[in-house]
Parts: structure tokens; sequence; C-alpha cells
């Protein structure tokens, strides 16, 4: 079975005064059919950069220095805009943490979502309208909510609203970036939950990012740690104590287990 | 929606007493007494029976206080009074020449509109690129230039250098661009680099990469989820900058000979023609505020938030 | 300071020196009294004798250009100076006094903004009559409102501060407080917009200038100059370009100067209001 995601080599740099900074300096990373991994790290390893180069995102000034990143075999770095830009929603779709600005602020929630599923089902829009209460149940919100605006939600709503929006889409590679931060315990559950489906699906994975190793804890199937822009270490979930040989990575998982990690990493 | 409106109709009151007192207040000042005047410019004796009689009239001789209410009632009932020059109804010779005024101050507004929006955008695409900067170094020149200087040396050009006569004082529509274009110029050169900022801003916003993400094209990411949110708060600027607008009317209006409210208000003043210039000044300052009040209608009605926070009992 | 504020900066500090000394010492550079008529060589174009030619009365442009400046741009500053004064102490008025005040005061300045601009100013030409003066003091009376506005929102911030507070709890009052504590807060970016401004006052004084509204003939000053020059725009164009590019490099400066300090990282730390 070909590896739906693959990366070699990945550096991505930010044009400065002295000379490029390499945020991402040498990533190696893939992702199986049916895998969920756990991308971790602190703030500024570079996880985000990494996930946005995948999707052909990245912010403006910085740049793909080296790397091959293949989708399901298909070399993305070599495809023109249009045919990559393409592959965007119903192949593959990145969630954002679900802060105030995640949602256009003055859009419905529901037409954001209607939207969507125009995009991931190739629906007409009356259609797609009718389909977006039950969506948004799917996700725990009330029908009602369709009305609002994404400032009269919460944090937990909000981020509710990108996991609809993403199962609307249903793609292959859903990459979910800091989906737990700051959340309740509860809600985190949740939404953790919910992303779980995307295991489900045939051909699909999943990669959870996050600088907290339990958001990750008892989905992921690997967990790869980041550090500085490199990966450091990569295995799989019930391993990664024992085989964890990066003092970052220890780090995290002290971290983790005094903050009462899910079963199954201990 | 409508509370919000409401709310804001509940200040015009006070406002627009604010404005009769100034208005009344400065008449007041004007030296020399406005009956001598009269009769001295009509060319009749100025004898003081004459002056007398007349200050009777106009009831210039009751008090201060009397005046005002006597002013404010037929200021209410729009009875703006008589030209002293021509003797003609005030209402009237502003009326018939403001449809000319609010041609040209709309004509260039929408050529601002046209100009300074796509040249922000494509500013903001490309932040320091050559068309940035360049924008940024002829934003600099259009604010300082003296958009009285620059229309005398367009009608220069168009009429001696090109011999472009028919653009220049004749009837034809096409009357309207130079003076259009003279009066757009300074304005244009401020919103551009709003415009600029403000996409700046909503382009880097994260919304903006989740409809990239979701797969919609970058024109409809532009249409449906950048251009509201990048317009709507400079609704109030725009609504700010149609006094700028009137004010520049006063010059567009004397270089190009165009035949609007302004030049008569400018003439009106060189000639003391008192009751002219006050109505001119009370139908500008009313359009003015009808302008923004709907400009910031505009702005809640295209921002929830804005809505919101109303509501909620910021004024 | 970014490179790029560097250079505005830079640019229009050159040009204000520049005319700062040909203000200062221009007239007596003036080939001849402004005021004197020539009728023998009206509208003459540049030449030996008349280096920018001469205006429908026969006076000498660049004479009446080098007193001109004078008159336009000290009148454009006085006014821009005491536009700051009066903003700051409305503004301080606001932001000091108790909340009753404030709330009056800002409910003027609201008013007072619900006036499209120039239309004050007209008011004020209007009743007391044309001349630089009446220019002056309308142009006051319309520029104060926005800086009083700043002020006071500055003040305000000011006044939470930790360090006024402590303070006062230490006994600092009133002249002492304000002068030692909250001015240092509220005069750069005050300064910092006057000097944004200053380029727009002297646009517009000019401008009453060009319509008749400002200073009166036959006293030079660049916007009549322009006045003058445009009844024979197509007789005697070479009479526009003068004044009209002396207006133009004077504005140009004080903009290139205020983008300039605008930019300066110092500046922005005080805070944008």
């Amino acid at each position: 079975m070909v590896k739906l995601l693959e990366i070699t080599g990945l550096r991505i740099g930010f044009p400065a005064r002295g000379g490029p900074v390499w945020p991402v300096d040498g990533v190696d990373l893939d992702l199986d059919q049916g895998e969920v991994l756990g991308l971790v790290g602190q703030s500024g390893s570079g996880k985000s950069l990494t996930a946005l180069a995948v999707m052909g995102l990245l912010p403006r000034p910085a740049f793909i220095g080296q790397g091959r990143i293949r989708l399901a075999g298909q070399d993305l770095l070599n495809l023109a805009p249009a045919r990559r830009r393409r592959l965007l929603g119903r192949t593959m779709f990145l969630t954002f943490q679900g802060s105030a600005s995640a949602l256009n602020p003055t859009m419905t929630v529901g037409r954001q979502v209607t939207e969507t599923l125009v995009l991931g089902r190739g629906l007409t829009w009356p259609r797609a309208w009718r389909q977006t209460p039950e969506l948004l149940e799917m996700v725990s919100l009330e029908p009602d909510s369709a009305a609002a605006y994404p400032f009269q939600l919460s944090g937990g709503m909000r981020q509710r609203v990108l996991i609809a929006l993403a199962l609307a889409l249903e793609p292959l590679l859903l990459m979910a970036d800091e989906p737990t931060t700051g959340l309740d315990m509860v809600t985190q559950r949740s939404v953790l939950d919910l992303l779980a489906r995307q295991k489900n699906r045939p051909g699909a994975a999943l990669m959870i990012i996050s600088h907290d190793l339990r958001a990750v804890g008892h989905l992921a199937d690997r967990v790869a740690v980041m550090h500085q822009g490199r990966v450091v270490d990569n295995a799989p979930r019930k391993d990664l104590p024992r085989l964890a040989v990066h003092p970052h990575s220890r780090e995290l998982i002290t971290a983790g287990r005094m903050l009462s990690l899910p079963e199954g990493l201990c | 929606m409508i509370r919000f409106l409401l709310r804001r109709l509940l200040w015009l009151p006070p406002t627009l007493l604010g404005l009769s007192l100034i208005c009344f207040g400065l008449l007041q000042l004007a030296p020399g007494d406005p009956g001598e005047l009269l009769l001295r410019q009509s060319g009749g004796p100025s004898s003081a029976e004459s002056a007398a009689r007349f200050k009777a009239e106009m009831g210039l001789d009751k008090s201060l206080l009397e005046r005002y209410r006597l002013w404010l009632g037929r200021a209410v009932r729009l009875d703006l009074g008589e030209s002293f020059t021509t003797g003609e109804p005030v209402r009237e010779q502003i009326l018939s020449r403001l449809p000319a005024t609010i041609e040209l101050a709309v004509t260039a507004f929408a050529l601002m509109l046209v100009t300074a929006v796509p040249l922000g955008l494509l500013s903001a695409l490309r932040p320091q690129g050559w068309l940035d900067q360049a924008s940024r170094l002829l934003a600099v020149v259009a604010a300082s230039l003296p958009n009285y200087w620059f229309g005398l040396l367009l009608l220069f050009l168009f009429a001696r250098v090109w011999h472009v006569f028919d653009i220049v004082g004749g009837d034809g529509p096409a009357d309207i661009v130079l003076p259009a274009l003279t009066l757009a110029l300074g304005l244009t050169a401020v919103q551009s680099r709003l415009a600029r900022e403000r996409f700046l801003t909503v382009l880097t916003e994260d919304y903006i990469r989740t409809a990239l993400a979701k797969g919609l094209t970058r024109r409809q990411v532009f249409l449906r989820h950048a251009l509201k949110n990048a317009l709507a708060p400079l609704l109030h600027l725009w609504g700010a900058s149609f006094g700028y607008l009137l004010g520049g009317s006063l010059i567009v209006e004397t270089v190009f000979a165009w035949p609007g409210a302004a030049r008569l208000a400018v003439d009106a003043v060189l000639n003391r023609d008192y009751p002219v210039v006050q109505g001119y000044i009370i139908l500008m300052a009313v359009i003015f505020i009808g302008v923004n009040l709907a400009a910031d209608a505009g702005h809640a009605l295209l921002d929830p938030r804005v809505r919101q926070s109303l509501l909620n009992g910021r004024s | 300071m970014t490179w790029r504020g560097n250079k505005s900066m830079a640019a229009g500090a050159v040009i204000l020196t520049l005319l700062a000394l040909t203000v200062t010492w221009g007239p007596s550079l003036a080939p001849h009294d402004p005021l004197r008529i020539d009728p023998l060589h009206r509208l003459s174009p540049p030449d030996g004798r008349y280096p920018l030619g001469t205006d429908h009365l026969g006076r000498c442009v660049l004479s009446r250009l080098l007193y001109g400046g004078r008159i336009s741009l000290a009148a454009s500053l006085a006014v821009s100076l005491a536009v700051l004064l009066c903003g700051l102490a409305v503004g301080l008025a606001a932001g000091l006094g108790g909340p009753k005040t404030d709330l009056v005061i800002m409910r003027l300045v609201d008013v007072k903004l619900a006036f499209p601009s120039l239309i004050l100013t007209l008011a004020v030409i209007g009743a007391l009559g044309p001349s630089l003066v009446s220019a002056a003091v309308g142009l006051v009376l319309n520029w104060w409102p926005v800086y009083a506005r700043m002020v006071r929102g500055l003040v305000l911030t000011a006044r939470e501060k930790e360090y006024v507070l402590a303070a006062r709890v230490s006994g600092s009052r009133g002249l002492r407080l304000v002068t030692g504590y909250i001015l240092p807060q509220v005069l750069p970016p005050a300064l910092l917009l006057a000097s944004l401004e200053t380029g727009s006052l002297i646009l517009v004084f000019a401008g009453l200038g060009f319509l008749g509204l400002g200073v009166q003939a036959p006293t030079p000053e660049w916007g009549t100059m322009l006045s003058e020059a445009r009844h024979y725009v197509y007789t005697a164009p070479h009479l526009l370009l003068a004044p009209g590019l002396a207006i133009f490099t004077a504005v140009l400066g004080f903009n290139l100067l205020g983008e300039g300090l605008r930019e300066a990282p110092n500046l922005k730390r005080m805070g944008r209001w």
C-alpha cells in the first residue's frame, strides 16, 4: 500500500537580514493510510509550518528550500499551482485552532458550513443548506447555531464548527493543528472523538498537531516529536516512552505523565 | 438594527442645535450694520431713517434671544432668507445649484473607489513590491499637490498643449472628468494606502487560510470572505471623506467654473452676502451628517460585531 | 530606525531646511520690491532682469515668491502651533477634569466634527470678512477638535499608568503632576500629529488665499499669486509654475518628514492613537 503522505528532507526558510533562517530544517515524516499520527513539539518547533507546507499555504515570505512532499505518491512540490490548489478541500484539509479569527467573523456559521458542503459533496446550495443542521448535530451543536456568528460561540464550539467543515469535506488527509488547545477536558475529549471518525474512512489518515502529548494520547498510532525544526523521535505510541532518546521528548513524556496521561502511553 | 439607528438619531437634535447656535452666533459677530451694508450695496440712500426702517423690517432691533428664536423658526421651515446681493430666496438659489455640486462630489468619490481599492489590493498582495513602493511614492506626491494648482495645470495641458478644447468649459458629459479628477486626487492618495493596510491585515487572518484550505478559488475567497471584512471599517472614513469632498469643491468649482453651490458660497463670502453663506453652511452640514449616519449604518449592516457592541451600550 | 523611514525623513528634513533658509534669508536676496509695479513689463517671461518673469502688474515674480513664502509658511506654522495648543488645553481639561467636564467637552468636539471640513472656516471668514487673520482663526477653529480628542485619549491612558498613580499617592499634584508625568506621554504623539498635519494646513491656507478668502491683495502670498495667475493660464502660463511648485515643495517636505517620523520605532512605542 502506498503511503498517503511522505515528507522527505523538508526545509522551510524565512528570508532575514543576515541570511535566511530555517524554522523547519530537515523533516522526514510519513503517514500510512488508516493511520493516526501525532506530531508534537513546543511552539516554534515548526510543526504548523510543516502542515502549511503540505497544503501549499505557507505565509508569504516563507519558502521551501529543499525537500519532497508526496501525497499518495504524487509529488506535490513539482505540481502546477492550479492543479495543486484543486487538491485542497476534498483531498487534504487543515483545521486551525478555533480562535476567534479561524472563521469568517461576518458570515454566519451556517453559511460557512453550507459553503463547505457545496465544495465537499458537490451539492447545490439549497440542498447543502438543508443538510447543514444535520452536520452541526454530528458535532454536537444545536441546529440553531447555524444562525450564529463565530464571535457568539465559545472556543470549543468554534473548534467543533471547524471539525464540521472537515466532516463536510471528507478529505483523504486531515490535519488538525492544535484542536484541543484552550478547551476544557470534556470538550477536548469530544473533539478527539470526532476526529477519530477520520480513522474509520477507507484510505484516509489523520495527523494531529499539538504541543500537548495528552491531546494525541489515546488516538495516535504513532507519535513524532519535533524540536527546533527537526523530527527528533518517531515511534509507535506504545513504544514511545521506551524508544524516545531525545531529551526534549523525555521532557514531554514526563510532563504528560505528571498531568495524568490517558492509558496506553505509559 | 433599528435600535441602533434610533440611538444614533437621538444624537441628531443636540448636534443640529449646536449647528444652529454656531451659525447664528457667527452671523452676529459680523462687523458692520447689515442694514447699512445692504442699502449701500443696493445703491440706495443710506440715511438713518431708511436704515432704521430696514432694521425694523428684518427684525434686527429685537433682543438677541428674540432674534434667535425668530431665526430658528424660519430655519426649521427651511426659510433661509433672501440674498443680500440679488434678493432671491436663498433656498432656491442653493438648491438649484446643489445637484451640480453633488454630481461632482459623487463622481469624484466613485473615481476614488475605483482607483484606491484595486491599488490597495494589489499593493497588499505584494508588499514592498515595485507596485507598492511606487504607489506609496505616488500617494505622498499626490497628497502634497495643491489641487488648485493641479486643476490649473490640467486646464493648461488639455486646452493649450493638447488642444482638446471640448473637454473644457463646454456642456458635454466629458466636462466632469477634469474637475472630478482634481477633486479626487488627494483623497485617492490617502484612501489607497488605507485600503492597502486593511487588505494586508485581512489577507493574513486565519479564516482566509481556512477558506483556501476548503478548496475555494482565490477569487471566491477574495469576493466572499476578504472584501467585506477589509472594507467595512473603511466606511466610516469614506463618510468623513465626503466632508473633504465638499470642502474641496469650493476650490474645484472655482478653478473649473463649475456651476455648483460651492462657487455660490465663495462668491457670497466675498460679497458679504450673509444669508447665502449661512444657508450654504446649514445645508452642507445637514448633508454631511446624513452621509455619516448612512456610513455608520452601512458599517453596522456589514459587520455583526459592530451591531453587537452598539446594542451593548457604546454609542 | 528602518531604512524606509530614514529615507523619507532625511528627504523631508533636507527640503524643510532649504525652505527655512529661503524663507529667512530669501527676502534679502530678492532683486526687487515685491510690491513695485512695472507697467512697461507686464506678463513678461523670465529674463535677465526678472529671473522668474513678471505678473499682470509687472511685479517681479521671484521677489513676490520669496516674500510670499514668509507669509504662507509663517502663518501656517502659527496656525499649526495654535491648533496644537488649543487641542492640548482642551484635551488636558477633558482628560484631567471630572467625568462631567469630559462629557461636555467631548460632546462639543463631536458637534464640531459633525461639520464637514472647512465649512466652519468658511463661516468664520464669512462673518469676519476675508483677511489673513480671519482665515487663520477659521482654520484654528476647524482643526483643534482632532487634536483635543487624541490628547484626551492619551491623557486618560496616561492617568492610569502605574507610575502616575504612584506619583499622585506620594503627593505630586496639579501642575507638577501634569508637567512631570502626563505631558511627556502626551507631547510626542501630539507633535507627530502636528508634523503630519502641517502639510495639509499649508495647502488649505494657500487654498484660501487662492479663493480670495485669506490674504488680500496686494500682499504677496503663494495662494493669491496662483489666483492671479489663473486669469492668464493661456497667455502667460509661466506664472503658474513658481508659486505652485513652491507650495508643493513645502507640503512635500512636511509630509515626507511626517511619514518618516511615523516609522520611527520609539515613537511607535509611545502608542498610536
